[in-house]
């Protein structure tokens, strides 16, 4: 068999394999519902993002106005839900000092009103709430918008916060709720719309090193930040990893290592390892950005940097950028594919500016149409600080960049 | 309430085996598949009436499925386990072989990285072309090229060896 062959062989499989033969139902209904409870779900959090937004400037963990002022129960517990349908539905927080961290979680159950102790958790840390009892499903929860993560609708785990590096120490309100459909209104929920069920305090302590933002040399992500680092006298030499990138990208694998390649191995790659996380490093998953070090000296000035990066990606159009810093940027992909299916990161520790916009529109099309957008989505670019060369440009979720 | 009223269901219902298998491939599980095209379609929702009128739905869906599924990537990737065997229910009515290939080509696949999985998807499976591959990614053509290449000759390579193996 010739590789053409195997590759469209290859190609059938992935058309022809039978799925698991598992029910769809109404996935259309399904979607549909899912809209409608996030939409109301939204509203819920932009309320509580304007209620708290102070927060997260002030530092540390300085009691803020408004309705709660004692991280201390001021009643006794009760529980979450104690009439009607839904009596009996029990939400647990778990706390851990970083996200992925091993070891057992914290513990902490939820009690109705606003009678928690306060949830304290570091910088890096994660909290998730899972639920249980006959209106689990039901629940959601809203918060300050930099602290939330991913509202998961898996299993009874109802969301995690996670509490990002670039979120300052401060003092943050989560409230659980009761989604309440056209057929409630058995005295735990009020139709339509939720319920407020609990509010608990997440107080984020900033970690025992350095605060993250301090590492950054008062790099806020604003353009003026950004354009007060000492830089000059202009992009200089060219980055070799960029043009083996390019060759890689233009030219085929030869045959020899075509066959190589596809030759059954004898072991699973070892995946690589996951990388020590840096202290204040930005972590997109596979690129990471680090404070620069304090004497960096950018060849490659702010303003630079940003038009070089305007020029944006195949398929997105960029806006002016909402966060422009300079960083020491390692990324795990794009990486030289080595024959043996390892691969060898392009980009190490590389000093360079990391420009984010908004994606204004996707153009998802050949011929341009752009007008549909935009996926819920930020892009950034990383242009080389010495060389001025385009490195990596990437679109990636909002909430991944969120916490800005 | 997925009524065809407005197309949307219709589009659901014609292209969810579709998505389902693209988000299969990519994820490697089932529970995660279905919470990936779910995800996908409450991005194409709201943005339904636009897109049935000018604009082309199942690829627009396609770019945000593989976007979702790299921000999921990036979030949860730590938490990713590697397991000897897919912890996916059989059913009655698949055939024990068909059960094994299933296992064996997600397998595969898992060896590769997310961007190059979502390449070899889209390549492959939707056969894009190189240059759509690369507007739906949102990434240089010669990139598609060699991430398509050496992703196809790595799992292939995979699948080989596990096929190998399990016939030992």
């Amino acid at each position: 068999m010739t590789p053409n062959d195997a590759d469209h062989e290859f190609a059938r499989l992935l058309k022809d394999v039978e799925l698991p033969g598992v029910s769809r139902g109404d996935l259309a209904g399904l979607v549909r519902e899912r809209f409608m409870r996030r939409r109301r779900r939204r509203g819920t959090i932009a309320a509580g993002c304007a209620s708290v937004a102070v927060v997260a400037t002030v530092v540390p963990l300085t009691v803020l106005g408004g309705h709660r002022s004692s991280p201390q129960p001021t009643a006794p517990a009760s529980p979450l839900v104690a009439v009607g349908e839904c009596a009996g539905t029990t939400v647990t927080a778990n706390v851990t000092s970083a996200e992925g961290a091993e070891g057992s979680p914290r513990i902490e159950e939820i009690h109705g009103g606003e009678g928690n102790s306060a949830l304290t958790v570091p910088v890096g840390g994660v909290i998730w709430f899972t639920a249980d009892g006959p209106c689990a499903d039901r629940l959601g929860y809203s918060g300050f918008a930099p602290l939330l993560g991913v509202s998961s609708s898996q299993g009874y785990v109802i969301g995690h916060v996670v509490v990002r590096d670039a979120v300052s120490p401060g003092r943050a309100t989560v409230t659980v709720e009761l989604l309440c459909g056209e057929a409630s209104g058995d005295g735990a929920c009020r139709p339509p719309g939720a319920t407020d069920l609990a509010m608990v305090d997440v107080i984020v302590t900033g970690g025992t090193g350095t605060p993250a933002a301090d590492l950054w040399h008062g790099q806020d992500g604003t353009v003026a930040a950004a354009e007060r680092i000492a830089c000059g006298p202009g992009p200089t030499g060219s980055n070799p990893a960029v043009a083996q990138e390019q060759r890689d990208t233009t030219m085929a694998p030869t045959g020899d290592q075509m066959s190589r390649m596809s030759a059954p191995h004898t072991t699973t790659p070892t995946p690589a390892p996951t990388p020590t996380p840096v202290p204040g490093e930005r972590d997109y998953g596979e690129m990471r950005f680090a404070p620069p070090p304090a004497a960096a000296h950018p060849a490659v000035c702010a303003p630079l940097a940003i038009q070089l990066a305007a020029k944006g990606p195949t398929g997105v159009k960029g806006s002016a950028p909402i966060d422009v810093r300079l960083a020491v940027f390692s990324a795990d992909d794009p990486a030289h594919i080595n024959v043996d299916g390892s691969s060898t990161p392009y980009f190490t520790n590389v000093l360079a500016w990391e420009v984010v916009y908004a994606v204004d529109a996707v153009c998802y099309g050949l011929k341009g149409t752009c007008s549909s957008g935009p996926i819920p989505a930020d892009g950034f670019t990383v242009v080389d600080a010495t060389t001025g060369q385009v490195l990596v440009t990437e679109e990636v979720s909002r909430d991944a960049l969120v916490a800005r | 309430m997925g009524g065809s009223s407005d197309g949307f269901g219709d589009f659901v219902a014609a292209r969810q085996s579709s998505l389902l298998r693209t988000a299969w491939l990519l994820t490697g599980n089932w529970t995660s598949a279905e919470d990936l095209v779910q995800t996908t379609l409450l991005n194409v929702l709201p943005r339904w009436e636009r897109l049935s009128r000018e604009g082309n739905p199942e690829a627009y869906a396609h770019r945000a499925l593989v976007n979702t599924y790299l921000s999921w990537w990036r979030r949860f990737r730590r938490r990713e386990q590697p397991i000897e065997s897919l912890p996916e229910p059989g059913s009655a009515e698949a055939g024990y072989d068909a059960v094994v290939l299933r296992d064996q080509l997600v397998r595969a696949m898992s060896v590769l990285p997310p961007r190059q999985r979502a390449v070899v998807v889209l390549r492959y499976l939707h056969d894009y072309s190189e240059a759509e591959t690369a507007a739906l990614l949102g990434i240089a053509v010669g990139t598609v090229k060699s991430q398509g290449a050496r992703g196809l000759a790595a799992a292939r390579a995979q699948l080989a060896a596990i096929t190998q193996e399990s016939s030992l």
